[in-house]
């Protein structure tokens, strides 16, 4: 029994050794296993990493970040919640299409159906229903932590324009979801809401120079020829609104948002991770330089923060300029620190001298640290 | 007394205002602790965030706060949805308005501007420049300070201006909407009842008509010229003289900066001029009506301010 047996898998052998292993041990180095995860389950800092970077959905997180970044006092953990909350409106949404008809003859009678017939159909429709609530509640507590900590100031500024068009969209999302029970509160909430359409100016009917464009271009000025019936489908909130709502709820604004949602965590790694004070940016760089092997100066995610105090300080010289902030941060950290400032020092003066030293970025693309601001290169010669 | 607590209680509780209590409650959390932090910060010089450099592995101390939070966000889903039904009332009838009708909770902030302006202001322009000005922010706040930590002293403007509108003029006006305001949109406190019939001053003054007999239209329709004059001179003057005063008052003081303006340049600065006092139109249009009573600051037969 204790021979050796090759599996299919190459890159394991399996021993049978009559029971010697116990049942974990079997599991973790059986087929299946080693199948899924490709590195072997013993806790080590590889591993850990591993774990990481060969997992679709968690390889969206670098392999490390500062401790900082992991305080739910400085994030507030808003964004991941937010995250969260999306996902499970959209899984609790695909179970309430299953039984509800957007038409204005079933939609109210399908509410119902699920609120008192389905089994676990009311929970659904709950549980939707107040996770949408609180996703509305956390995407402005989200970009209320992000505006009071600075973190939309470079590199993040192009995260936070798409932050913005992200609350829109949840707005949206929310608000066309509103319409569908096509109950009361339903259809005069709808109503309130998009009866602002009526006033755009130019192209609503009740807008201010509607009429005199609707002379021009035979638009806007009219109940039947304006935005409001565009969005309607009609003159009022009525069985054409009800499809056109469920079909940007249930389809185009999902879809918009989830593409949005991936560019935004991109950039969050594209921009350097999470946003921290300037000493953390400096650690980040200092690791991340050296294990990428490209001059630090150039990759220093801080650069902007360094630029901003040249435009600050006027005349002095960019090395100047860095030599004072990174004197006064010597004298603030700790002895730890103050050589990896050295280390940059060092290596700041070598880029100096040495001019322009070529790297690729490429051949370092699957390095589990690689989120440096690329940007950066483009002031620096 | 009785009879309107008792519809204040039931408002309160009603399945769709829960979350925005529960809101109210965050935003009070949350502003005090960030406040408590930046105070902290700024007494100690170094952001207490930056004396944690080192780096961790994200597996397992990120992860398991992550699964962790999921955990306890899904449970306390499950306990709402187990113990709130969302409501389902009567099929929709388009015949029967109910009074008052509200707009979704997050746009009654909106709705509430509908009482001072017109709604191509308040419904559409209002809307817009929210997000243009929110897109701004990044483009015009050029204090490289206060990046990636909390603060209040280095960013004194930035923040006071931002807790103003998101605090004031996003979230007061959003329980505002939702608590205090009862049929025909009139405002009622907690202990008051709802009255349908609720008779309230018409506001029929515009602006120029404090100054003399400048309505906006004369007795046989055609337009005031007294009332175009001085209206438009407000907004202008409103518009050059805030600008005056938050160029040489407010922005080097709130900076400590004397040249804050030069090194914006004109294009930041404009922009944030512009977005600046037309967001201070919001309170001021609101503290106009409650005192004086006034409607319009200037109205012309196709567009009124
Ligand atoms: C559907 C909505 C959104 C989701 C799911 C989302 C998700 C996230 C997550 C998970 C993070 C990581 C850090 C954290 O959790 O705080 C983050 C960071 C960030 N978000 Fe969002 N976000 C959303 C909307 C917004 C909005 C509305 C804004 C701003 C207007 C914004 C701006 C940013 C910025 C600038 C960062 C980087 C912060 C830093 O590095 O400290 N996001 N977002």
């Amino acid at each position: 029994m204790s021979d050796i047996i090759k599996v299919p898998n190459k890159r394991q052998v399996v021993k049978a050794d009559g029971g010697k292993k116990d049942l974990a041990q079997q599991f973790y180095e059986g087929q299946i296993y080693t199948s899924i995860f490709r590195h072997d389950y013993k806790d080590n800092k590889r591993n850990r990493a591993l774990q990481i970077v060969n997992n679709v959905f968690l390889h969206l997180h670098p392999t490390r970040v500062s401790r900082h970044a992991i305080d739910v006092g400085y994030t507030w953990g808003m964004g991941g919640i937010t995250l969260l909350l999306f996902i499970v409106t959209a899984v609790t949404g695909i179970l309430l299409m299953f039984y509800y008809r957007p038409t204005s003859e079933y939609a109210y009678n399908d509410m119902k159906q699920l609120m008192h017939d389905v089994p676990f159909g009311a929970f659904i429709r709950n549980m939707h229903r107040w996770a949408a609530h609180s996703m509305v509640i956390c995407v402005m507590l989200h970009m209320y932590r992000v505006f009071l900590t600075g973190s939309y100031k470079p590199p993040r500024e192009f995260n936070w324009v798409i932050g913005v068009n992200l609350l829109v969209l949840t707005l949206a999302l929310s608000f066309t979801g509103y319409l569908l029970p096509w109950d009361q509160l339903a259809i005069w909430a709808i109503t309130v809401g998009s009866n602002m359409a009526r006033a755009v100016p130019f192209l609503g009917h009740a807008g201010p120079f509607a009429p005199e464009f609707h002379q021009l271009v035979g638009f806007g000025g009219a109940p039947d020829a304006d935005v409001r019936f565009i969005l309607l489908g009609g003159t009022e909130v009525g069985a054409p609104t009800l499809l056109r709502f469920y079909v940007l709820h249930t389809v185009f604004l999902p879809i918009v948002t989830a593409v949005l949602l991936a560019v935004h965590f991109w950039r969050i790694r594209k921009d350097g991770g999470i946003s921290g004070p300037p000493m953390i940016e400096f650690n980040k760089a200092v690791t991340d330089a050296s294990k990428l092997k490209v001059s630090v100066v150039e990759h220093l995610p801080k650069y902007e923060y360094v630029e901003g105090f040249k435009q600050v300080e006027g005349e002095e010289s960019f090395k100047e300029v860095v030599k004072k902030d990174l004197d006064t941060l010597k004298q603030k950290t700790s002895k730890k620190l103050s050589n990896l400032i050295n280390a940059i020092d060092q290596a700041a003066e070598q880029n100096i001298k040495g001019g322009d030293d070529s790297h690729s970025h490429d051949e370092h693309h699957d390095n589990p640290d690689h989120n440096n601001n690329h940007n950066n290169n483009d002031h620096h010669h | 007394m009785q009879e309107g607590l008792k519809n204040f209680w039931h408002l309160v509780s009603l399945p769709d205002n829960v979350p925005i209590i529960g809101m109210l409650g965050l935003v009070i959390f949350y502003t005090w602790q960030s406040m408590r932090k930046a105070t902290r910060n700024d007494r100690l010089g170094t952001p207490i965030e930056a004396s944690m450099t080192d780096r961790v592995q994200v597996w397992p101390y990120l992860v398991r706060i992550e699964f962790l939070t999921s955990v306890v966000v899904i449970l306390i889903l499950t306990v709402w949805s187990v113990g709130i039904d969302a409501p389902l009332e009567e099929p929709a009838n388009p015949g029967r308005t109910p009074n008052p009708s509200k707009a979704p909770w997050y746009f009654l902030g909106l709705q509430e501007m509908l009482v001072y302006f017109d709604p191509w202001l308040a419904g559409i322009v209002f809307p817009f420049l929210i997000q243009a000005g929110l897109m701004a922010i990044p483009y015009v706040d050029i204090n490289p300070k206060g990046n990636g930590y909390y603060t209040w002293k280095e960013r004194r403007f930035a923040i006071g201006f931002f807790l103003f509108g998101f605090l004031i003029l996003w979230v007061f006006l959003i329980i505002l909407g939702t608590l205090l305001r009862g049929p025909g949109w009139n405002f009622f406190f907690p202990w008051e009842e709802w009255d349908a019939h609720k008779v309230v001053a018409a506001n029929s003054r515009d602006w120029p008509e404090l100054f003399g007999k400048f309505p906006a239209k004369n007795v046989d329709g055609s337009m005031n010229i007294g009332h175009v004059v001085i209206g438009l001179a407000s907004i202008v003057g409103y518009y050059v003289g805030g600008d005056i005063l938050l160029r040489k008052v407010v922005l080097p003081r709130a900076t400590k900066d004397k040249d804050i303006v030069k090194k914006l340049g004109p294009l930041r600065y404009g922009t944030v001029s512009f977005f600046v006092l037309t967001c201070m139109t919001m309170p001021i249009k609101i503290i106009l009506r409650l005192s004086l009573d006034v409607k319009y600051v200037l109205s012309t037969p196709w567009i009124n301010f």
